[in-house]
């Protein structure tokens, strides 16, 4: 069972925990400890943002498996897992990984050269991974990625409390200015403060082509409760808002402790990493968007970027 | 400006990264729509939306007064199509209005009936025109029209955008029908209906009463189903609560040009202070709608190139800036000493927008329609596009200071502790 199969498939605390999609192969064993070793590249790739418009964009390539939807990598590990993350920089300057509640101490990555990020993530939830050597540049760029940590024992919910679900779903949203592109392919420099992004993707994929991933096309059970997992990778704020639905808040960046627990339209700062549980009640097709409208095109064009479907069936 | 959900605190940008690493003219459209003598539960808003209906609303289709001729020259819109291109697109026709249902009961579902605008050179003005801004500057904007009943232009009757207000009560069946020549549609926001009545072009169709080939591409709605004007949409109306409409018809255009309005639910008992079933009282309420312009999109009609970027120059609360705000009855809070204040903020713009009240506390007691676990403590809000919050204080004695909203850049990670713009108004004690 691959990844894709392997998340979708089960349900959260009964015997494992189902996400979307993307093959990472996690080889579960109940209430064990696994180490688990992931090898990352660094590189510059060309990205289409629309159709015949490219872009060079840097992103974290897992080298063994494709991350969700069109993201170079993502990870999903259990609370308890040892994990290597094993980066080689094929960038031209040096870079790093950090994992706010995670992975704080990090070391930099020298250009060409390979280093180990050790971490044992011990609390559930949903997390992001990004380079901060850079500031803001390496996120602007593409350097970030969704990691998902499973409870450590068959039977625990969502971020190890009691919220049970069918399915689950991480929507990672991020954007790119492609005057900043242009310019580092060029070599040269961009002032960061004139970040103004016109192109807006969910898991790398930008509308319509969201319809074709089942990481980005939700495919959902009628009376089925299903996790909607919500990663702010990019620079600006999301504020993503539920066609036909109102979700449950149940995390925000860990903290369970919330006073905002039910929402149509939730606001994604900065870094943020949102649970929502949303209890599928009629069938249909709704989208799921963000609610600042130039995001919801490409260059400007309706629609396009980060839209997202879910069909209730 | 670095605020959060929950433990909202203002931060200076360098400790971001570091803690999260509208006198109005009468216009003769009574021919062609239809006098019921009921408000079909569309409330004009008089400065304090639980106070009395004005009697303006029973009899004129008003609309502003500075809104000359339609206009003929709308876009260029570089680096598109020629077919793509913003052009004026000239549909005669005038709408078919049908009377619509004037009591609401458990068996006829309470009705409204809607317009949109034509986008003509010719025909209906009312619903697209000029808005003169508070430096005396012309934004060509588009508005809905409540055209049953008491024929409502604008939120308070008085002014182009933002839409009608539409009230409804928890637990009755709504029908919404849309007029509309051109493609538009009415996403009835945070009301959780079904697909068939949820707007979306792609998923639900769009409105249109023209079934020829779209000029101009206008709407991008080419690949999408066509839904006969008029089209009655139904639901029924959910939890009390603070609501949103607005055309979901080339979204990124058609908001900005002001096609939006609040929906307010209330308690099963209609209780107009009550903020639901059970829920906290209050003497006197306002809406808070808002909203800003990039007035250089305005002069297109299909979105584009130049629809990316957006780069506000008017900051409004329910549709007026500047000077024209301060003193606008239905922004500026005038109640008596130790009155309890619902303060509904509805963000129906496109960037993140702060409330503050001069530092009077206030509860953030419901957002989204939904209440919250707890009351919030709060005296300041970040409301992000979309979201609605309820706030509640009560009215301080003696007091007479400057409250209003602050528009921050959707640069979450900049730079921006500084707001892009402000909406001023003011709150008196009396």
């Amino acid at each position: 069972m691959n990844r894709r199969q392997f998340l979708r498939r089960s349900a959260a605390g009964i015997g494992y925990c189902s996400l979307s999609s993307a093959a990472l192969s996690l080889p579960i064993s109940a209430n064990a400890t696994n180490h688990r070793h992931f090898e990352f590249v660094a590189e510059s790739v060309t990205k289409s943002m629309a159709s015949g418009v490219d872009a060079l964009v840097w992103q974290y390539t897992d080298v063994s498996q494709a991350g969700l939807g069109g993201l170079g990598s993502s990870i999903v590990v259990r609370a308890g897992d040892p994990v290597t993350i094993s980066l080689t920089n094929q960038l031209d300057r040096p870079i790093d990984l950090s994992i706010k509640g995670i992975l704080e101490n990090y070391l930099a990555c020298p250009v060409g050269k390979s280093i180990d990020y050790n971490f044992t993530p011990r609390k559930p939830g949903i997390y992001l991974y990004r380079d901060k050597r850079n500031q803001l540049l390496g996120q602007a760029m593409g350097l970030a990625g969704p990691l998902v940590v499973l409870p450590s024992e068959n039977g625990a919910g969502l971020n190890g409390g009691s919220a049970f679900v069918d399915q689950q779903f991480v929507l990672f949203f991020n954007e790119y200015d492609t005057r900043l592109n242009d310019a580092i392919s060029a070599g040269s420099s961009f002032d960061m403060s004139s970040y103004e992004p016109n192109y807006f993707f969910v898991n790398g994929l930008s509308f319509p082509g969201t319809l074709t991933s089942q990481d980005t096309y939700l495919n959902v059970a009628l009376n089925s409760k299903v996790a909607i997992r919500l990663v702010n990778g990019g620079l600006i704020y999301y504020p993503v808002h539920f066609h036909g639905y109102h979700v449950d808040v149940v995390a925000r960046d860990g903290n369970t402790e919330l006073d905002v627990v039910k929402k149509d339209t939730l606001l994604l700062d900065y870094t943020d990493c949102v649970d929502t549980i949303l209890s599928v009640n009629q069938q249909g097709q709704y989208p799921i968007h963000s609610h600042y409208m130039p995001a919801v095109t490409g260059n400007g064009v309706y629609p396009m970027g980060s839209i997202v479907l879910m069909n209730a069936v | 400006m670095h605020e959060k959900h929950g433990k909202q605190t203002l931060m200076p940008p360098s400790s971001r990264e570091q803690a999260k690493s509208e006198d109005s003219e009468t216009i003769d459209l009574l021919k062609r729509s239809v006098l019921t003598g009921a408000a079909g539960g569309l409330l004009g808003l008089a400065g304090c939306i639980s106070e009395p209906l004005p009697e303006k609303n029973q009899a004129k289709v008003k609309t502003n007064s500075t809104i000359p001729p339609a206009i003929t020259d709308t876009t260029s819109t570089p680096n598109e199509n020629e077919e793509e291109s913003g052009q004026q697109i000239d549909i005669l026709s005038e709408p078919d209005v049908t009377p619509q249902s004037p009591i609401p009961t458990a068996t006829n579902p309470r009705t409204f009936a809607f317009l949109g605008p034509s986008v003509t050179t010719v025909g209906v003005s009312n619903l697209e025109g000029q808005q003169v801004m508070s430096d005396g500057k012309a934004v060509y904007a588009w508005g809905f029209q409540n055209i049953s009943g008491a024929n409502v232009a604008g939120f308070n009757n008085d002014r182009l955008v933002p839409g009608p207000v539409i009230e409804l009560i928890e637990g009755e069946q709504a029908a919404i029908t849309l007029n509309s020549q051109m493609p538009h549609s009415i996403h009835f926001h945070g009301l959780d209906v079904d697909q068939a009545n949820d707007g979306v072009p792609l998923t639900s169709g769009y409105v249109s009463g023209f079934n020829g080939v779209l000029p101009g591409n206008f709407g991008r709605v080419k690949n999408y189903p066509r839904l006969s004007s008029p089209f009655e949409y139904t639901f029924l109306a959910p939890h009390a609560g603070t609501y949103m409409y607005h055309c979901h018809v080339d979204t990124v255009l058609h908001l900005e040009m002001g096609m939006a309005g609040t929906i307010i639910v209330r308690p099963p008992n209609n209780n107009a202070h009550e903020a639901w079933a059970g829920g906290p009282v209050y003497d006197k309420e306002y809406i808070w709608q808002l909203h800003t312009y990039d007035s250089t999109w305005h002069q297109f009609s299909i979105s584009n190139s130049n629809t990316v970027r957006y780069r506000p120059d008017y900051f409004m609360i329910n549709g007026k800036d500047g000077a024209d705000l301060l003193n606008d009855a239905t922004t500026a809070i005038v109640a008596e000493a130790g009155q309890r204040i619902l303060l509904r903020g509805v963000n129906i713009g496109n960037l993140p927008a702060i409330i503050r009240l001069d530092n009077i506390p206030f509860e953030v007691i419901s957002s989204d329609g939904r209440p919250l676990k707890a009351p919030m403590i709060k005296n300041s809000l970040l409301i992000g596009a979309g979201e609605r919050y309820d706030l509640l204080f009560t009215m301080p004695s003696s007091i007479t200071a400057a409250v209003g909203v602050d528009y921050f850049s959707i640069f979450a990670a900049g730079p921006n502790a500084k707001p892009l713009g402000s909406a001023e108004t003011s709150i008196t004690s009396v």
